[in-house]
């Protein structure tokens, strides 16, 4: 039996159910009742799929960590 | 600026392989070693659907073959050739959900399906039983209601839709490439068209369900015991005396003078009657450190939490890994 200390650090999984929803009429599809301009990936995976993600700026590229990266000549940039 | 995203690249060698899209004549006349690059990897992900016609032996169909068959000890509608009817042959609409949108799977009875006709909902499709039968479950009254309409695949992210029965008593619309006006059917489900002879502005389409994601999160504890962390040393911790010097300085030293005072801030509800003396600190953000004392994560509270000489706290730190 282990007993806890005051240092320990817990590991857990949490399970998540993010909310989905595709509106669909006359060939336009809306994600999440916004029309999909550019949704953050990890909207999706931490499960915090918001009624209007933010759209993402022309030229900029998101990765899967969700962090905007900015490519400029094979040099990234991180923007906040 | 300049975009560049992820691309193929072959550098041309030995073994002469080469991308599909380099030409013979642009492979042929590279020098050993050059970099043949060819198109952008794809960076969206979308919902899709595929309308098959009956007889259509579509080899999306002949991949799902086994997973379908797989899942047959829930409910007869699985299986690809049965009474019910051979997926290979039947008139259908594949919707393809890709991982993306749901994590690990699709959570199961989630799904709703909803066709709406200038507005008004027509019919409804859910997996009231959560096996993957989608069941017309209105709107009450409705034709084909407690029909089984098509399966879902919620591990794969795939709805198999086959219902032919019609859905509204008077609205047709093209449906499909015959621009031949048929009414409503669930295997018609997501059909908006592409171009003006096509388009099917009347019917509009709704996909709702929860996915299923799995987050590896770590939770540390930071503890704030009794009598411990009631000193500061920022500037606004002591008393202000004009008359005291803060610290004396020398080429050589910085001393911080002894003299001041802590600034007594307890709380009274008198102004004439100075309050008992008491160390009271406000924690505003806790520092995480590393086996060597390095500070690797700082956590900021919301609000400053008072911390007496008699309080005791529990700080609990949780974090998405």
């Amino acid at each position: 039996m282990k007993k806890f200390t005051e240092n320990d650090i817990f590991v857990n999984t949490i399970k998540v159910y993010p909310k989905v929803r595709f509106f669909i009429h006359s060939g336009t599809v809306l994600f999440n009742d916004t029309r999909n301009s550019g949704v953050l990936l990890n909207d999706f995976l931490l499960g915090a799929t918001g009624e209007n993600p933010s759209p993402v700026p022309a030229g900029v590229i998101i990765t899967e960590d969700g962090e905007y990266l900015l490519t400029e000549d094979g040099t990234f940039i991180i923007i906040e | 600026m300049a975009t560049k995203k992820p691309y193929l690249f072959a550098p041309k060698e030995a073994s002469l392989g080469a991308l599909k899209t380099i030409s013979t004549s642009q492979f042929v006349s590279s020098d050993y070693g050059t970099i043949l690059s060819g198109s952008d990897y794809a960076y969206s992900s979308s919902i899709s659907a595929d309308f098959l016609l009956e007889n259509h032996d579509d080899s999306k169909i002949r991949a799902l073959k086994n997973t379908l068959n797989s899942y047959r000890y829930l409910s007869n509608h699985y299986t690809f050739s049965s009474s019910y009817g051979d997926k290979s042959q039947q008139t259908m609409r594949l919707v393809s959900i890709p991982s993306i949108f749901y994590g690990s799977s699709i959570k199961k009875g989630s799904i709703s399906c909803k066709w709406y006709v200038t507005g008004t909902l027509i019919a409804e499709l859910q997996d009231i039983k959560r096996n993957g039968e989608l069941i017309q479950i209105g709107p009450s009254g409705s034709n084909g209601s407690g029909s089984v309409a098509g399966v879902v695949l919620y591990n794969e992210g795939f709805l198999l839709l086959t219902g032919s029965w019609s859905l509204h008593n008077t609205y047709t619309d093209t449906f499909e490439s015959d621009l031949t006006y048929y009414p409503p059917a669930w295997k018609y489900y997501m059909n908006t068209g592409s171009n003006g002879d096509y388009l099917t502005p009347s019917s509009s389409f709704d996909i709702e369900f929860d996915g299923l994601n799995y987050i590896q999160t770590l939770t540390m504890m930071a503890h704030a015991e009794k009598g411990e962390l009631n000193h500061s040393n920022n500037p606004t911790y002591v008393k202000y005396d004009p008359n005291i010097k803060t610290t004396s300085t020398g080429s050589s030293f910085l001393v911080e003078n002894s003299d001041k005072e802590i600034k007594n801030i307890l709380k009274t509800d008198y102004i004439d009657i100075e309050p008992k003396f008491e160390k009271i600190t406000y924690i505003s953000q806790i520092g995480i450190y590393d086996d060597n004392k390095n500070l690797i994560a700082i956590a900021k509270l919301a609000n400053p939490v008072r911390k007496r000489q008699t309080d005791n706290f529990i700080f609990k730190m949780k974090l998405d890994i």
